[in-house]
């Protein structure tokens, strides 16, 4: 059996946000959504190095777009999942739900 | 510096801390993220805040993958070894000359012996600075940068608590001018590169004209020249 990567919260969080933002997936971004999705305010630093350590691990994949004048003339670096990152993300949360299943309601929802 | 832009301050720390792979993409991150959205949302004073709080925030992280990309660690083992290697050479060469001779082998070290060594070191470290290669410079500048910052922290605690002040100062002295060495160095390796055409932020750039054909301008103004020659020469 092949095994993957664990996935720690916060990557998990990280890469959710990859999968809803799709080809708009970039630092700034991904770190707006999942602020405004938990609440929680997350440094742009803590997302770049999360990336940065899943890109190392093949999780994800970046490519540096066109500058553009309202970021100072610097590239965008965008972000999306791979096919690795697809299966350790599906693992995580199959795993998180059989933890969960059977217990109280209030804990769950 | 106006209002409507990320303070320098923050932009510093930036430029300081992150790693090279991520410095151009986190620094358009946040001024995109200050321009288009918490500038016309909050104001100036929030705005600001806010890029404060996010260049703070980050700072451990930034640090860490600086570590862990060895870029910091490099630049402390040759700022510090291109530094002390070369002192420890003098200090061993005097120690053998005045044991040769009865009765100066115990002598205190002059204060004029002092600062030779901490000159020598320092002029090894801005070899080092100056001969890196460029595409290396700009990393080494920030990490000594860095360093030379982060030393400075001992110095002003050894100023304000005497309690904490090393011994003659030297060791102070070392942390400091090692990296200073190399910054140094890399920067005035850098302006000698620079030539005076890209100094003013503007590359001039020469089209050498190619193709002769009456659609290119430039074949055109060659045409025009070659015509104003005279006949004689022309021919």
């Amino acid at each position: 059996m092949p095994t993957h990567p664990n996935l720690g919260e916060f990557e998990q969080i990280v890469l959710l946000a990859l999968l809803r933002l799709g080809d708009a997936a970039y630092g700034m971004a991904v770190r707006r959504e999942i602020e405004s999705r938990t609440g929680r305010d997350v440094a742009i630093g803590a997302v770049y190095a999360t990336l940065d350590r899943m890109e190392e691990k093949a999780l994800v994949k970046s490519s540096v777009g066109d500058p553009t004048p309202e970021r100072g003339g610097r590239a965008k670096r965008s972000f999306r999942l791979t096919a690795l990152g697809s299966v350790s993300l599906k693992q995580s949360q199959r795993a998180l739900k059989q933890m969960t299943r059977g217990l109280a309601p209030e804990l769950i929802s | 510096m106006t209002a409507s832009q990320p303070p320098i301050l923050g932009r510093a720390l930036l430029w300081l801390a992150l790693p090279e792979s991520d410095l151009q993409t986190i620094r358009g991150d946040l001024d995109e993220e200050f321009a288009t959205h918490a500038l016309p949302n909050g104001g100036a004073a929030h705005a600001r805040s806010w890029y404060m709080r996010q260049v703070w925030t980050s700072l451990p992280h930034s640090l860490s993958s600086r570590c862990r990309t060895a870029e910091i660690p490099q630049t402390v083992l040759v700022a510090y070894l291109g530094f002390l290697v070369p002192v420890a050479t003098l200090n061993a060469l005097r120690s053998y000359v005045l044991s040769q001779i009865p009765l100066k082998a115990d002598s205190l070290r002059p204060t004029e012996f002092l600062v030779a060594s901490l000159a020598l070191g320092m002029f090894t470290t801005f070899l080092y600075g100056f001969l890196i290669p460029s595409a290396r410079r700009n990393v080494i500048c920030r990490t000594s940068c860095l360093l030379a910052l982060a030393s400075l922290l001992p110095t002003l605690l050894a100023l304000l608590v005497p309690a904490f002040a090393p011994q003659g100062w030297y060791p102070l002295r070392v942390l400091i001018l090692g990296p200073a060495g190399v910054l140094i160095g890399a920067t005035a390796r850098r302006n000698a590169v620079r030539s005076p055409a890209i100094r003013g932020g503007k590359k001039k750039q020469f089209v050498a004209p190619t193709i002769v054909s009456e659609n290119n301008p430039n074949a055109r103004f060659l045409d025009d020249k070659v015509r104003a020659v005279p006949s004689t020469l022309a021919d």
